[in-house]
Order: structure tokens, then sequence, then C-alpha cells
């Protein structure tokens, strides 16, 4: 990693550096060629006049900082030539323009900076009185965040605060997506958050029944038509009829009078009377006498005392017997045969009439269109059960009636065997056909009834309502049973937005500490920082101790200002930070300065200043250079740029292990000049290039060059060897001026002409900076510095 | 340097020190969300109900 330049190695066509190579300006190479001593140490104090290219070469280093607003423009006389800046590092990097973004990264941010920007930007407008403008609150709210990490401390807040939102907005996309799902499924009479409550329903939705809800579902959508065709036709309703029962009953008990003319139950017994009979002796008479039953009923006016043949045996019978056996026989007849052969013959009548309504059993006919009439306005799924008998048993009963007749025409002829017990089952059966058939009437009686009650107490659209209801709640059942599976994932879905806003809430939370936090901690920060500022006062200027420098820092992430910091002077509790010195603000400042070096983390950097003394007293100079030499100690590298004569050799003296440089217009162009130590006072050092003039070559660019070396030691010599300008306090410039002696004072006076000759040359006669034409020469410039070099000053 | 986030976290219900613990500031938000949803803390899909999965 780099830590220090070595050297500035060439800058050609940068301001006023038109072509300068630092290894043709400096072929100081030491002892140890390996170790040349004219590359910059880690201390290095460089003294240029105004003019010289001091700037220019502070602002090739801001560019190499990062400062995008600064352009590095060409010589005045070179418009059209190339720029190059090589820089020799310590990491053996060498950078050119060529790849000057490549190297600009790599420096980015290695050097801090003091010059008026600094004081500009961050302290010239001390308070935080509204004239100050938000920019310049703004970069000193910046300086203060930059220090304590508050950058990083920011971007931490507001990644919370994007993970935040990032959070949120995929919940949100999460959510409306499964919302989306959940509605595409659900009918418009069905809004999503109608089924919010209905959780435990849909849960608890029995799904294997689904075709019994259809089927239901479609009884109630054909009722709901019928309702409103009854609604429509209500007249109709009145007239609807009820169905009939089926009144026929198969009883085989029968009543019958008895003799003496009362009621008897008698239970038709087939067997019994199938079996009807006589003995066989009356059988057979009554055989004989069968076409004879008239007779035998009319026998006794057919027979008399006198009648000897039996009319039945044709026998002779003796007289008067004959009477006596036909009254006999017709009193058989009259009072037991006759009798119960009408009896058997009256019950086979009823057994008969029996097994015919048994055989005809069926539906009343006028049912049906009754039922349909009535089915147009009210839904009846029963239907009307058949009550027929089967064939089997038809045929069974046929038979039977059959064998009655039989029974009948020969009424003392015994039949054998009976289907009695076949024709009971049948009646069983029967009467079960009847009974189911008489309640399905019944119940169909009861919904028309039920419909005209309705219908005749105008209640017949709370009825629909009733089934519009109904068919809404067996949809909303077979929807639950269709999507049980999507609508339990939507339940599931809402439980985790629940839980990821939630998260969100909680991020808010985190992120509104964070804020209070960081605040808190600026506050912290400010206050230690002011608490620096102000021992650098005091250590540059201890005067200023009679003032209250009291640190101002305010932080807010919400504004346009996220930090503003700034301070108050203070008198005798009173603001007096708008009457300070020009010099009391650059102390200030300074200590500004001083506080980010102290608080500066990273000290891997390059600490650049720039007549940092401006105004200053020679008592703040000192303590200035004191300041530097110890608040710079760890840094990598540091580059006092000065034009101040007291404050460089103050420098020089205070700051240690330090190399020296001259900046001046060298053969045109800026240069920088390496002076060895023992050279540091730079007249003495010029005079030794006049004592070897006669070596140098007499171009124009020489001209400039000497001209300047003649006007530097004529002005510097005088002002610090006789006066003791470079010294730091009246004590030691009285010192300086005694031990010069009289003598030198007296040869001063005597040869004031030549001297202000030689100065106004100097500046007026066009060697100041450039040579103008032709009219000066090298041999009139070689007689100015014989001329100086005879003063012996 | 400790995070901002360290130095509250003392401050924090369980449940927002959960969520703070998840966190690695030094992730980009991308990764830190995944991470949340990675811990279990929040999630952008649902799974089917698991009865109604055996069904």
């Amino acid at each position: 990693m780099m830590k220090m330049i070595k050297k500035f190695k060439t800058i050609n066509n940068v301001f006023s550096y038109s072509f300068f190579e630092w290894d043709i300006i400096n072929p100081v190479n030491g002892n140890n060629p390996n170790n040349p001593i004219d590359i910059f140490k880690k201390n290095n104090i460089l003294f240029a006049e105004n003019g010289n290219g001091k700037t220019n070469l502070i602002s090739v280093l801001k560019v190499l900082n990062g400062v995008d607003s600064i352009e590095l423009e060409k010589h005045w006389d070179y418009p059209a030539e190339n720029q190059n800046v090589v820089l020799e590092l310590d990491n053996e990097l060498s950078f050119n323009s060529e790849n000057w973004s490549e190297i600009n990264g790599a420096l980015k941010d290695k050097f801090v900076i003091f010059d008026k920007y600094f004081t500009e930007k961050y302290v010239h407008s001390v308070g935080l009185d509204p004239h100050n403008t938000a920019q310049r609150k703004q970069e000193r709210g910046k300086h203060i965040i930059y220090l304590g990490n508050f950058t990083e401390y920011n971007q931490e807040v507001n990644k919370i605060n994007k993970v935040k939102i990032k959070v949120n907005e995929k919940n949100n996309a999460f959510w409306a997506a499964e919302q989306e799902k959940i509605s595409s499924i659900l009918p418009d009479w069905l809004n999503i958050d109608g089924i919010d409550n209905e959780r435990n329903i849909i849960e608890d939705t029995d799904t294997s029944n689904l075709s019994d809800k259809q089927e239901t579902l479609e009884n109630q959508k054909n009722e709901l038509e019928k309702v409103k065709k009854a609604i429509k036709n209500q007249s109709e309703i009145e007239k609807l009829k009820n169905l009939d029962n089926i009144k026929t009953v198969f009883d085989f008990k029968i009543k019958e009078l008895n003799k003496d003319g009362k009621e008897t139950i008698y239970e038709l017994d087939p067997v019994e009377l199938f079996n009807f009979t006589v003995s066989k002796g009356v059988q057979r008479t009554l055989s004989k006498i069968n076409n004879k039953k008239s007779f035998i009923k009319t026998g006794l006016s057919l027979v008399d005392d006198t009648t000897e043949d039996c009319p039945f045996c044709e026998q002779k019978i003796k007289n008067g017997e004959l009477l006596q056996i036909v009254k006999d026989y017709q009193s058989i007849f009259n009072q037991t045969f006759l009798d119960e052969e009408e009896k058997v013959k009256t019950r086979l009548q009823k057994y008969k009439t029996v097994l015919s309504s048994l055989r005809d059993l069926q539906p009343v006919s006028s049912n049906v269109p009754n039922l349909q009439e009535a089915q147009k306005y009210v839904g009846i799924d029963i239907s009307i059960p058949n009550c027929s008998l089967d064939e089997e048993d038809k045929k069974v009963i046929e038979l039977e009636i059959q064998r009655v007749i039989d029974k009948e025409k020969n009424i003392l002829n015994p039949l054998t065997g009976s289907t009695f017990d076949q024709i009971k089952s049948i009646v069983d059966r029967a009467n079960k056909l009847k009974k189911n058939y008489n309640e399905a009437v019944n119940e169909i009686n009861q919904k028309i009834d039920e419909l005209k009650k309705i219908a005749s107490e105008g209640k017949l659209d709370e009825r629909k309502m009733e089934i519009e209801n109904k068919i809404r709640e067996l949809e909303k059942s077979i929807l639950y049973i269709n999507y049980k599976k999507d609508f339990l994932r939507y339940f599931n879905a809402k439980n985790q937005n629940a839980k990821n806003e939630k998260v969100v809430e909680n991020l808010e939370v985190i992120y509104q500490k964070l804020k209070e936090k960081i605040v808190e901690k600026f506050n912290e920060f400010a206050e230690d920082y002011f608490k620096l500022i102000k021992e650098y006062i005091k250590a540059i200027s201890p005067s200023m101790e009679i003032f209250d420098v009291l640190g101002l820092g305010t932080y807010s992430r919400t504004g346009r200002e996220p930090a503003q910091c700034g301070f108050e002077v203070q008198y005798n509790k009173k603001d007096c930070t708008n009457n300070l010195s020009e010099g009391e603000r650059q102390v200030i400042a300074l200590a500004f300065f001083f506080a980010q070096l102290k608080k500066e983390t990273d000290k891997n950097k390059i600490i650049i200043l720039d007549d940092p003394i401006t105004s200053f007293d020679a008592g703040k100079r000192k303590s200035t250079a004191e300041v530097i030499k110890s608040e710079t100690l760890e840094f990598d590298q540091l580059f006092v740029f000065t034009c101040d004569p007291l404050f460089r050799e103050f420098c020089l003296k205070e700051i240690p292990s330090r190399n020296f440089y001259y900046i001046f217009i060298t053969k045109k162009s800026s240069s920088i000049h390496y002076v060895p130590k023992n050279r540091e006072t730079i007249y003495q050092s010029f005079e030794e290039d006049f004592n070897n003039i006669i070596n140098i070559n007499g171009s124009n660019e020489n001209v400039v060059i000497y001209g300047q070396k003649l006007r530097f030691c004529l002005e510097t010599k005088i002002k610090e060897d006789y006066f003791g300008y470079s010294q730091d306090n009246l004590s030691n410039m009285i010192k300086q001026v005694a031990g010069k002696g009289k003598q030198k004072f007296e040869n001063l006076i005597d040869n004031k002409e030549t001297i202000l000759n030689l100065y106004n040359y100097c500046n007026t006669s066009g060697l100041a900076h450039y040579p103008k034409d032709g009219s000066t020469s090298w041999n009139e410039l070689n007689g100015k510095i014989q001329s100086y070099l005879n003063l012996n000053l | 340097m400790k995070s901002l986030l360290s130095e509250i976290i003392e401050e924090l219900t369980d449940d927002q020190q959960e969520i703070a613990e998840a966190i690695e500031i030094t992730k980009t938000e991308d990764e830190i969300v995944n991470d949340l949803v990675a811990q279990n803390i929040v999630s952008f899909d649902v799974k089917d109900d698991e009865n109604d999965q055996k069904v």
C-alpha cells in the first residue's frame, strides 16, 4: 500500500508548470545513489513566493484526492500541447496522466488538506445563524459525520429502513397475490371479508357429502322457481285440490244379524265355506232332488194324506206317512239346510267381494293430475307410490275367486285345499301398499295445504327469501367443499401476512431506535469534538482563552441537512462570534483541522497544509508549527506549503527529519528545488550560484532565473539577515540586529542608492518573471549580479 | 467498528431482538431479507395445510 509520495517526476503543461522534470532540476544524489536525498521525506516544507506554483501543486494533489471541481488548466503559452503529470510513489507505482483514473482511485481520500477552502467550507461562517447557507451547514455536518463513522451509521440506519421497505413490498405483493387467488374463486355475492369469519366452518367442512349438497341445491332451485311461479299465480293456489286416499278395506270380518236380530261379527273362513256340505245320505237325497228343490219347498202342496208314492224314492208308502216324511224334510230344508246354505252363499259372496277389491287395488286416478297441478307451485319430491299387486298375486286371487264361483255353483260340493294363507299374505301386502300410498298422499296434501296457507297469509315472498337463503348457504357449502384446500391456503397466507406485518412493525421500531441512537451518538461525538477544538485553540492562541467557545451540533435524518455543526464564541457570556478578527477565525479553523486529525481513525493519510498562518502574529506562527509537529506524527507524510519566511523558519526548526524545497519559476516553468540542509538560507545558496555564473549558459530562461535570484537575495537577505525578519519575537530580532554589527548597517546605508537601483532593475525592467525582448541581456544581468556581490552585504 | 444495531439490542423486545440478531448489517438489503426468510422470520410463500395434504 502506498504511504508516501517520493517525487513529482514530471509536470508538463499544467498551470505554471510548463515543463518540469524533477531529475533535471534536482540532480542531487547524495552519498548513496540508491537512497537519493532530494526525494520527499516523511515531513516536507515547501516555500514559495506568490505566483511561483505553490497552489498549483496543491491543486494537482487535490485532484488526486478526488476533488472533481478542479480542472488542471494548460499553461497559457502552450494551449495545444499535451499535459502530463508523473508521480513517483513509494510503492513503485508510477502515476501519470494516462493512467490517471486508475491511480486516482488509489489516491482518493489519501490527503487531508488544510487551505482557505477548508476554512471557508467548515469554519468561516462559524455560528448556526440564519445567514449561514444550507450548503455550508451541510458541509460542516458532513465533516463531523465522516469523522465519527456516521456515514457508516447512516448507511446502517438506511439499510434497516430499506430492509423494512423491502419486506413490506414483498409481503404486499405476496398478500395481494394470495387475495387475488382466493378472489378469483369467490362468487359475486361473497366478498373476501365474508370468509374471514368462516374459518372454523371451512376447516370442519366434510368434503364427502358433495353430491348430497348438490342434489339439495338443485331441489331448492326448483323450489325457488315454483315459489316464483306461485307468486305470479296466487289465484291458482286456492284452486289446488288435495289428493284422495285409498279407502278400500280388505277385511275378513263381516257383520251378520242372528236370529234374534242382533249383529254379530263373523271372520270369514274360506276353508270352512269351501267345505260346506251335508251328510252323504242327505247329499244323495239332495242330489236326487236336486231338480226338485222347488218341489221340496212346495212339497206339501204336492203331497197329501192320500199320496202313496214317495216323490223322492218313488216307493210305496203308507197313506198318511208320506205326508209326515215330507213335512219332516221340509222342516230340515227350511230350518237348517236352506238357512245354512244361504249364510254360506252370503259369506262366499262377501269373500269374493274382498277378493275382487284386492285384485282391483290401484291408485286413485284423479290424484295424478292434481299432483301435477300442485307441483307447478310447490316442490313435492314425493311421488305417488304404486299400490297395485303384482301379477302373481293377482293370479292367486283370480284362482280363489274362481274357487268361490265354483263353490257357489255347487254349494254342497266341498272343495278341498285352500289358498287362504296366500290370500292373507296378499292382503297384508295390499294393506302395506295402501298404507304407503295413503301416507304419501297425506304428505303431499300437507305440502299443498302448507302452500295454500302461506299463500293465503301473503307469505310467499317470505318463503321465497327463505329458499334463496337456503340456496346461498348450500352454494357456500359446496364452494367450501370444492375449494377447501384453497381456502385453507388463504387462511395460512393470512396468518403469514399478519406475521410479516408484525416484522415490518418491529423493523420500524428498530429503525426509529437507530435514528434516536445515531443522534445520541452524534451529540456525544460533537461534545467531545468541540472539547478538542477548545484545547487546540488554547494551544495555538493562549490569548483566546478569554473566549468561551461553545460547540453546537444538531443531527436530523429528516431534513435535507442531516447534520449541522458550528460554534458560538462568547465573551462574558455574550455571543461575539461575528466580531472575531480574521486571525481569531483562522485559529478556530486550524483548531477544527487539528481536531479532525485527532479524530481521524485512518492514519494512513498525507497531511497538506497550505499557508495555515494567514493573519497570524509571530507567536501564533510558532505555536502553529509546534502543533503541526505534534499532531502529524502518526500520519504517513506531511507537506507544509508557505510563502511566509517566518513560518518557514519556525517549521524548519520545529519539525524534525524534514526536507526543504523552494518552488520558483525556472526556465519558464514553476519548479520544485530541493534545498540541501547546509544551504537552507537560500540567499547563501544563490550567492554561490552567482559566484559560479561564468559557467552558466546565458539563455533567456537563465536571465529570468538569475534575475529572480538576485531580487530574492536583495530583499530576503536584508529583511532576514539585517533586521531579523524571521525571528519569532522582538528580543530575538534585536539580538539578530545587534549581532550584525554597526559596520554592516553603515555599509547598507552607504550603498542604499546602489541597492535600490538593483532592486528596481529586478522589479521593473522585465526581469520579474519573463524576458520580454532582447533589450535585457545576460551580460547586463551579469553586471548587476557582480555589483550585488561587490556590495558584500 | 461496533454496529449501531448492536448498541440498541438491549432496548428491544424479544421479537425485535430475534430480527436484529438475524440481520448481518454488512450484507446487502436483499441478502438480509433472504436471511430473514431462511430463519423463518418472514415468509412470502405459503405451505398448503398439512392436514389437507394428508387428505
